[in-house]
């Protein structure tokens, strides 16, 4: 079971810095490409018209969703980290647990912002697959993060209680 | 309140408290907090090696103030 979980927390170690450095070079990419490829698009220029103030509102909201992102995964990573170094409850992993929190409360914001400005320009039907939005799971995996960090907060406690027993 | 004595049997055993602290396997630091009646508690295998390092009970170590 030991060995199970070591290989499982190295595999999602893993994962995630593929993450940050996927989303790293993607970011970058969108940043110098995304403009170009949100005004000469001919889907999206049919899909939002010539209508420059939405263009613009989507170009930063996609970028500000892309950092937000790497907020979390880097957040996460630091996370993993600890525990891979067997520090559980560690006051690093809440700080780590309040930026995962912060980036999932944005993600939700900029993903209910997202919904809205879809129904506006009526493409909900093409870019959504769940008929509630991805905002709702973000707010769940929010509701999970806070959860969570009040566990570790009372593990934290019991961690310095022992501490004290000398 | 339960009062600790831990520096008066130290003193008629005539053991420092770095020698101690050494004997035990604790830092110096934790056997300070553990002497001035600081810690929130002691641990059976603590007492156990106190009591065994510095040949006396738990009751001379640990006493009981009403006050």
């Amino acid at each position: 079971m030991k060995k199970i979980n070591k290989f499982l927390l190295g595999s999602i170690q893993a994962l995630v810095d593929f993450g940050i450095i996927s989303n790293g070079l993607l970011g970058i990419y969108f940043l110098i490409v995304g403009p170009v490829y949100i005004f000469t698009d001919p889907i999206s220029f049919k899909l939002i018209g010539s209508n420059l103030a939405i263009e613009f509102l989507l170009y930063f909201d996609i970028l500000l969703f892309w950092a937000v992102f790497l907020y979390g995964c880097f957040a996460l990573h630091n996370i993993l980290d600890n525990i891979n170094l067997q520090k559980y409850f560690a006051p690093a992993n809440m700080i780590a647990l309040r930026k995962l929190m912060f980036s999932f409360l944005i993600l939700t914001i900029l993903d209910g912002i997202n919904t809205v400005i879809n129904h506006f320009i009526n493409v909900t039907a093409q870019l959504d697959f769940f008929p509630c939005g991805d905002y709702y799971a973000y707010f769940i995996s929010l509701i999970i993060c806070y959860l969570v960090y009040f566990i570790f907060k009372r593990g934290l406690d019991l961690q310095n209680e022992n501490n004290s027993i000398i | 309140m339960i009062k600790v004595n831990l520096g008066v049997v130290m003193e008629k055993q005539g053991i420092s408290s770095k020698e101690l602290a050494k004997e035990i396997g604790i830092t110096p630091a934790n056997l300070s907090i553990l002497k001035t009646g600081k810690a929130k508690g002691i641990r059976f295998a603590t007492l156990n090696k106190l009591c065994n390092i510095l040949n006396c009970q738990p009751g001379d170590i640990l006493k009981y103030d009403q006050n």
